[in-house]
Parts: structure tokens; sequence; C-alpha cells
């Protein structure tokens, strides 16, 4: 039953249609089901013979857990799968991994190191922090043979989901992230109306040349005089209201600062151009408010948000009942949502 | 590698030598000793020796006591990973950044979130420093910005962008409540978000931060109790020169 649902998994995975896919996996936070999830899937690849690019952002497949010190699932890798992690991490499974490549980018538990899965077993994935270097392991592991390539997100974060990464999401939604369901379900919703924000409505809007800019109906561009978004909101505030609106557009993130004034002040605006969705920082409940009032935003690049997985046990908190929080978490999702433990399936009733 | 078992160390090597030192909730006297000894014979310890005994009052008695381990530990099968970091004082670093570096090195640190705990940080980058140990501000070589307390990361981020900052110092005391990890992880990818990851120096410090915890987390380094600010500054300054392809 697991299988199967894993498989379709894999084919809302492959769907996208790109001849060597990349897919991460982020958490709504710590311990929400990251791991089981990369685990079923690669289950399902390794049974269709798919070869695989295993990868981290931060560190998975340890025994315990650095924080609550509770035992975590490991990373299973198939033979013939291609691993990138540190080389202090080899000896740590009970895989067999031959080391084909070492890189110039280290870790605490030394440079990372490219390696091909010789025997089926655990492996611990150790990988450098930042998503430009995770980029750079993904293409080299493409260059070797890899056809479907794995991101393990660290914690919460979601960096690696940036289309210029991956560009193709699972969410892990768990029962860790709050004692109360309602609390988790919104918080999904929160991610998901993110990761669901249209595509920008004009061809200019695609080339930023300026870190903070306006792009009038007709296509010209005014530079804001800030080399960030994250800053005093007042010069922007004042340049929207100086112009009769116009889009925003942003080359970096979209905070809650920004979002306050905009807000408050209400100028006049068309809507907020981000590059994509992981550029968008805001907190849930200043960004519904946002929304509520009709404030709208637009990503230059989309990223694909194409399944959840629920996970209803928290190791630190409550559980839910497994049933009840996928079928919350299905009446909002408007994609295929997955429990692969209790094996409930995106059309159970 | 070839192991190497350690026992604790009493007057000459791997005599298990330990000293010990509990209360029971147990009336001073002749049973509570016994009952001192027989705990401690059940922790496998031997020559159990109750060197010190004290009545607390209100039936309660502490208690010193000498006893032999009877486990070893193979350190050859420890890793743990620590920041790499030579052991420049604070002269020496203001001379090598200085020579080699020939520009000042801008900081910014702060707590971050609901964090109001400034003590670790305010140890590293005030004047008066800790443990006779001068803090950065001290240093003639390093420009900082001490935010203080409750500061968003936003804030924070903004202000290594206004004074194009080389390093980012984070306080943040974590517990085992995703908020502070969320704030940590957050902060980083706000980084990410504004494309300065990899252009700035990313450090987390706190009692229960390690190197291990931080990278995990998607800083370059992570420093815990203890540590001092000439500690903090050596990384940043070798880090710095490595970024330019100086190794010293």
């Amino acid at each position: 039953m697991t299988e199967a649902l894993a498989q379709r998994l894999l084919d809302e995975v492959l769907a996208g249609g790109s001849a060597s896919p990349r897919l991460s996996v982020i958490g709504l936070c710590k311990n929400a089901g990251k791991t089981v999830t990369l685990n079923h899937v690669i289950q399902a690849a390794a049974h269709r013979g798919l070869p695989l690019g295993l990868v981290s952002t931060g560190r998975d497949g340890e025994e315990q857990d650095a924080i609550t010190e509770l035992p975590k699932p490991r990373i299973w890798a198939p033979a013939g799968a291609w691993v990138a992690t540190a080389r202090g991490a080899l000896g740590a499974g009970t895989a067999e991994v031959s080391t084909v490549a070492e890189l110039p980018m280290m870790t605490p538990f030394g440079p990372v190191v490219i390696g091909r899965v010789e025997r089926d077993g655990e492996v611990l994935l150790i990988g450098p922090g930042s998503v430009a270097r995770i980029n750079s392991l993904l293409t080299r592991l493409e260059a070797h043979g890899a056809r479907l390539s794995l991101v393990d997100g660290s914690f919460d974060r979601l960096a690696a989901a940036a289309p210029a990464v991956t560009g193709r999401v699972v969410l892990a939604a768990g029962a860790a992230y709050s004692t109360s369901m309602a609390e988790t379900v919104a918080q999904v919703r929160h991610v998901l109306d993110i990761f669901d924000l249209p595509q920008a409505p004009h061809p200019n809007h695609t080339n930023p040349h300026h870190s903070v800019s306006i792009i009038h109906e007709n296509g010209t561009v005014t530079a804001i005089n800030a080399s960030t978004a994250l800053g005093d909101p007042e010069p922007i505030i004042e340049a929207l209201t100086a112009h009769s609106g116009g889009y925003l557009a942003l080359h970096g993130a979209l905070g809650d600062r920004l979002i306050s004034a905009l807000l408050r002040r209400r100028p006049p605006l068309a809507g907020v151009i981000v590059q994509d969705p992981t550029r968008v920082l805001v907190e849930r409940n200043l960004w519904r408010r946002w929304r509520r009032q009709g404030g709208t935003a637009y990503v230059r690049q989309p990223a694909q948000l194409i399944a959840i997985t629920t996970n209803p046990y928290s190791p630190v908190g409550q559980d839910y009942p497994a049933r009840a929080f996928h079928q919350a978490i299905k009446d909002i999702a408007n994609r295929p949502v997955f429990d692969l433990q209790a094996g409930l399936s995106p059309e159970e009733a | 590698m070839e192991p190497n078992w350690v026992k604790p160390y009493g007057d000459t090597t791997n005599d298990g030598a330990m000293q010990l030192s509990f209360t029971l909730p147990v009336k001073n006297g002749g049973v509570a000793r016994e009952a001192a000894k027989r705990l401690c014979e059940s922790m496998n310890l031997e020559n159990v020796q109750i060197v010190h005994q004290k009545d607390l009052g209100g039936g309660y008695t502490f208690f010193v006591v000498y006893g032999r381990c009877t486990q070893a530990v193979d350190i050859s099968d420890i890793h743990v990973p620590e920041v790499q970091a030579p052991s420049w004082d604070m002269h020496q670093v203001n001379t090598i950044a200085h020579e080699k570096l020939g520009r000042k090195i801008t900081v910014v640190g702060a707590c971050t979130g609901t964090d109001a705990h400034t003590v670790g940080l305010d140890a590293i980058l005030n004047m008066k420093g800790f443990h006779g140990n001068y803090g950065l501000e001290r240093y003639s070589e390093f420009t900082v910005h001490n935010l203080g307390s409750q500061v968003p990361n936003e804030t924070l981020v903004a202000k290594a962008i206004e004074v194009n900052a080389d390093a980012i110092l984070v306080s943040q005391v974590v517990t085992q409540k995703n908020i502070h990890l969320s704030n940590l992880t957050q902060l980083v990818d706000l980084l990410e978000a504004e494309g300065l990851r990899d252009s700035i120096i990313l450090i987390a410090g706190g009692p229960r931060i390690t190197h291990e915890l931080a990278v995990e987390l998607g800083y370059d380094a992570g420093f815990g109790p203890g540590t001092v600010p000439s500690e903090v500054a050596s990384y940043l300054l070798k880090e710095l020169l490595g970024r330019k392809g100086i190794m010293i």
C-alpha cells in the first residue's frame, strides 16, 4: 500500500518533464518528516532503476538529533546512487560508498566528496549550507549520471527550493510544528499561498537591474535608491506615492517591515514582484492581513510545490489523529497529499 | 585507527579515580552513609570511600565520595568538529589584519528575535571583553556594530548591507523549542534571498551552540560557552584572508 503510494508520489515528482529533475524536500519545521518522505521517494526510484543523486543542505541521516538527542530515521541509498557528502561522513553508514572525486568545498567533517553507492545501505549526508554550492554539487551529480536529484533541506530552511537550485518541492508537514493542529494547517496554507503566487504579468518584469524599483504599467522603470527592501521602508513608500503606483520590483527579500509599512500607509501599488517564492519571508499573520487588504504579489520564476506529506507524529509534543490531519491538509492543499506511513492516499475520504 | 582507551586519572595512569558529590534525602548518620556507598557501588564504582559527609538539615545529607571507575572510553572513535582557527592575540590579529588584509574588518552583531540574553554577545563585542580577553570593539582593525537584544533578522541584515559588513554575529539561546531554531534558519534564508549568503561570514554563538549545530543550520561557524573574543577575531581574520587566497 505505502509502496504504491510512494510510486504515485514519484510520478508527481517526475511529471515536470525535465530530463534530470531536481527535487527539494522542505519541512514545515524540524522533525516534520522530511527524511521519511525522502526515503519513500528514494525507494520508489530505486524500484524503477532510476539513478539517484543525493545531497543535504545540512546534515541528515545521523542516528540522533543534535538538539533533542532523539533517535532519527536514517537515509537509505540504493546501489548505483550518487551522493555528495563530507569525507568524514563516509564511514558513518552501512552503505558501501566509493569516492570518485574530492572537492575544494569544506565542511566541519572534511571536504565534500562525490561518491558512488556500491552496496545498498544507510548513508549520512553532510552538505554545504549555501544553496549556490548545493547547486554546483547537483550539476556534478548529474554529470556523473544522476537522473533524479534529491535535496534534503535542513530544519525549516527553504532556500534550496528556489528555481535556480531545484524549483520542485515536496513539503513535509508535521505535528512537531505546533500542539495545535489548526495552527499547523494555517502555516501550511501560508506556505502554499507563497508558493502559488502567480507569475509576473509583464515581460519587463523578468530582468531586474536594481535592488528596488518601480515598474510602471507602460513598462518604464524607476529605480529607488535603496540597496535592500529590508531597511527603512520610507523611501519606498514615498517613491510609490510620488509615481502613483506601479509594480514594486525587488531583487532580494520581501520582509515584515515593508509589508507592515504597506499595510499602514497604503500607497498606490499594483503589486509586489519578487524573484521567486523563497524571497518572501513574511510572518504569517502579517502576510494574511496584507493579502486580505488586497495586497498582491508576483514571482518572476515560480517554484512548483508539487505535493505535501503529512506526519501526525510529533517527537516533542502532541500527536494528531492521522486521518483528521491528512483530511485537514487535503481540504486546503489543491494538490496531492500523502501520509506515506499510515498509507493515506490523496483520494482517501 | 588504533583504539585509544582512557580512564580517569587520579594518582597513576588509568587508575580510574573519580570524585562524586551529591545529596541524599536521608537524615545524616549510618544509614545515610551506607546508602551513599551502595548507590555508588550500584554505579559500578569500585573501592568506594565516603570522604566527606555533612548534615544539611531537614533530613538531607551531603556526600563527597571517591571511587574507581571500571569503564574506559575509546577517544580514537570520537569526532567533535571544532572551529579551525589560529590562536592569535589582539595585537597579532591587528598586525596581521593591517599588513595582509589592508583594511578594517566590519562586523554586525545582535541577539535576534525574542532573545534578550546579551551576555554572550557583549562578552565578544564589548570593549572590556571577557576573561581578561578584550572584546572586538577594542581592536584597532575592527569596526563593530552591536545592535543589542531582540533585533529582528531583517534589521540585522539591513544593517549588514548598509555598513557592507564582512560578518554577522548572532547570539541565541537555543532551547528545544522550534522558535529559536527558526530564528536562526530564517536569517540564513534571508541572506540567501538577498543573494548575500556566500559573501558574508555568518557566525552563531550561545550557551547551547556547537560548531556542528551551527553548520547544520547553515552558518559558517558556531561558538559555544567559554569562547573568548580573540578566538572569534582570529577565525574571522583567517577566513577573510582565505577568501582572498591568502593562507597563513
